[in-house]
């Protein structure tokens, strides 16, 4: 564990996304998520599919489209001697600087997120020139440097190549590419090694760490798979339902989850040395049997969607913090602390 | 291949192979239309230069082909052409008037008849014009049309689907139930309107500079009678120096010309831009859900140069395989209206016009028939290679198709 400087590169405050219903009230997607990313940190969000996880990461970015921003704020500190400003009020060319600028995103399905019928190195290209002024020469040199980090041999020749002549794992190098071309400060990568065979995911991964590592670029690592956490990951936030059930360094959170969710999905991951031919435990149902448990909640019940006791539709929720640099989402009662919610967020990175 | 391959690199690949890109049927396509083309550009200059399609010989009306069996009849109007040919050239070379030759009773040898028969490889027409050259002007005018009305309905469709496509809601509503409504409308009712409302401006401009060049004459001649007043002569000199300084204000007959032709050309662009904006608003909506425009966002595009660099070029496919199928069927539509006497209007000539003319010559005693078969002929070769053509085209850009 390092000090990381004292001020936090995004700060996220409450953030709730609807999207409108034609005949129905609006769906709420993300509700109260509130966090902090440091600079050179791998921050995981961790959730099922409609957890909010993606809504929240192109929120970001204004791309929530047809999402609405309900409310919240997300503060970016360029350094702690600049004004804070909130992406969230941002509109137009505004916001445009941010995107791939300062902030840039890396999407799920590397086969079908770059232009078809622009050559590899004008996509990069293009990106440098929105961002940086520079001459279309340079930019196209620097679109062939951006391949080249991404260990994509003969950049020359191949930024003049179309996508459909690179394989997959090849795709998403070249979105990398694109996004690092600018120099961000934040990477937001929505499930960059789904559509990915496994030598090819851990390529990905690990160029994207040493992103992080050598250009201290923070990353948000949106996916659903535990097993990432455990190898890539500084913190990481377990969302469930649009909302953030537990957040802590991804050691604590693998070694003590407290939240019968997390615990329940750690559960789920078949292992060598389990007993043999035993069923594996739907998620559901472990939660209902670990949820009595929970010893390290000091007496709070964790929150959980699933229960629709007529008593808790109307009962708010909140993020308690029972152990330092640990936070997990109780229903909010007399114990509760009142008044502010926490901010979770920890300063740690990964010693090179 | 791979399917997501773009549509322009997938035709450059196959056309390192060109049998498999386009087929037989596209290599026909090509070369017929190919060699029509170059027909038609290279006589341009000799066919529009000093109207060489309009030009007349009276004498050799109604000639058939010279490959052609004549009979005598028609070898005495030859031979009457080749005896006023050799007039002509006669009184040229000695440089005396025609009619002094007349006087003296001049006859030509038949050494110089047979020098000056004409010979007119696809026979002439009633007014003993060349139906060759007929033919190669026509089929200039008719292309032109064609592209001309093909460009205007490509650009207008592409632009007017992918709008409707792109910002939806009541946009897409508006601009899609305007197509609707166009669609109902008989094209021959639009491509007449059109023409009387051409032509309308046309007169108002005609009469407009008519007037002013009148009223300059009227000045001219009343300044030049005060200056010498009681002179008898002056007003008649007066009237034609007037004449000839400001002339009579009308508008060239090629201006004319080109403004039919353009208006032709608009008002069948202006109908059949329908279909493509349909496809193309189809394209486009299944395009803007696609996961590169959402990345281009997030880099940082702006919706302007999302739209013309990511999202135009992505219909070039079905565009330009679309184009190539409306050419044919403007041109079809322009011979239509032609033969119907809406379109272009002679003495230009156009293949619909001139089939026109070919089938009121038509009758049982003398056929006739070079005029109406030339014509028809060269109509059925070019849509059928443009057709084709087009159609080699679809193929290669569907995937589906590439099995064989």
């Amino acid at each position: 564990m390092s000090r990381a400087p004292a001020t936090p590169l995004l700060e996220v405050l409450d953030l709730a996304v609807d999207f409108d219903r034609r005949d129905s009230t609006p769906l709420r997607a993300v509700e109260g998520v509130t966090f902090r990313l440091y600079p050179g940190q791998t921050l995981a969000i961790v959730g099922e599919s409609g957890s909010g996880k993606s809504v929240t990461g192109l929120s970001l970015l204004g791309l929530q489209s047809p999402g609405r921003i309900a409310r919240g704020r997300a503060l970016w500190r360029e350094s702690s001697s600049h004004d804070a400003e909130d992406l969230l009020s941002l509109r137009g060319d505004a916001i445009r600087a941010y995107r791939g600028g300062k902030i840039a995103m890396i999407f799920q399905e590397p086969m079908t997120s770059l232009n078809p019928v622009m050559r590899v190195g004008d996509q990069i290209a293009e990106a440098v020139r929105l961002h940086t002024d520079v001459s279309a020469r340079d930019a196209r040199s620097r679109a062939v440097d951006a391949l080249a980090a991404v260990a994509i041999d003969e950049p020359h020749r191949r930024a003049r190549e179309y996508p459909h002549q690179f394989s997959g794992g090849m795709r998403q190098r070249v979105m990398i590419a694109m996004a690092i071309a600018c120099r961000p400060r934040v990477l937001i990568a929505d499930e960059p090694t789904t559509a990915l065979d496994a030598t090819t995911q851990a390529q990905v991964l690990t160029l994207i760490d040493r992103l992080r590592r050598e250009q201290r670029v923070a990353v948000i690592l949106i996916t659903h798979s535990l097993g990432l956490v455990a190898g890539h990951a500084d913190v990481a936030a377990v969302m469930h339902s649009g909302r953030i059930l537990e957040f802590a360094p991804a050691n604590t959170i693998l070694a003590r989850p407290l939240h019968p969710y997390t615990v329940a999905l750690l559960r789920c991951i078949p292992t060598i040395r389990g007993p043999i031919r035993q069923r594996l435990t739907t998620v559901r149902d472990l939660v209902r049997s670990v949820e009595p448990l929970s010893p390290g909640l000091a007496g709070h019940r964790p929150w959980w969607p699933n229960e629709f006791h007529e008593a808790d539709r109307t009962r708010a929720t909140v993020l308690i913090e029972p152990e330092e640099h640990h936070w997990v989402r109780v229903w909010a009662d007399s114990k509760a602390p009142r008044g502010d919610w926490a901010i979770p967020g920890v300063q740690t990175t990964r010693i090179p | 291949m791979d399917p997501a391959a773009p549509f322009m690199a997938r035709v450059a690949m196959k056309a390192r192979h060109f049998r498999a890109a386009l087929g037989w049927g596209g290599a026909f396509g090509g070369g017929v239309l190919l060699a029509l083309l170059c027909a038609c550009l290279l006589a341009a200059p000799w066919v529009w230069s000093d109207g060489a399609y309009d030009r007349q010989d009276r004498a050799a009306r109604h000639l058939p082909p010279v490959w052609w069996p004549h009979d005598d009849e028609q070898l005495d109007r030859l031979r009457s052409a080749a005896r006023e040919r050799a007039a002509a050239a006669e009184s040229t070379l000695r440089g005396i008037p025609a009619e002094a030759l007349t006087r003296e009773a001049w006859t030509p040898s038949e050494q110089q008849v047979g020098q000056a028969m004409p010979s007119y490889l696809l026979g002439t027409d009633l007014f003993g014009r060349d139906v060759l050259v007929r033919c190669l002007a026509g089929g200039s005018v008719s292309l032109a049309v064609g592209l001309l009305a093909a460009g205007i309905s490509v650009v207008v469709g592409t632009l007017w689907g992918a709008l409707a496509a792109w910002r939806g809601g009541r946009t897409d509503a508006l601009l899609m139930r305007t197509v609707d409504v166009l669609y109902g409308l008989p094209y021959v009712l639009l491509v007449v309107l059109v023409g009387v409302a051409a032509d309308g401006v046309l007169d108002r401009i005609q009469e407009s500079r008519s007037r002013e060049a009148r009223r300059q004459r009227e000045s001219f001649v009343a300044a030049s009678i005060e200056l010498a007043p009681g002179d008898a002569r002056t007003r008649a000199s007066a009237e034609s120096q007037a004449l000839e300084l400001y002339g009579t204000g009308a508008l060239p007959g090629a201006f004319a010309q080109s403004v039919g032709m353009l208006t032709l050309a608009v008002a069948i662009g202006g109908v059949s831009w329908l279909t493509l904006a349909r496809v193309v608003r189809g394209q486009v909506l299944s395009l803007k859900n696609r996961p590169f425009v959402e990345a281009a966002r997030a880099v940082g595009v702006g919706p302007v140069r999302l739209f013309m660099r990511h999202l135009l070029p992505n219909l070039a496919g079905p565009v330009i395989v679309y184009a190539t199928l409306t050419i044919p069927q403007a041109m079809l539509q322009e011979s239509f209206l032609s033969f119907l006497g809406i379109g272009v209007r002679p003495p230009l000539p156009s293949w619909g016009n001139m089939v026109a003319d070919g089938l009121g010559e038509l009758n049982p005693v003398r056929s006739n028939w070079w005029l109406l078969v030339f014509p028809c002929l060269l109509l059925a070769a070019t849509l059928l290679s443009l057709n084709l053509l087009g159609e080699s085209l679809r193929a290669a850009s569907d995937p589906r198709a590439r099995t064989r």
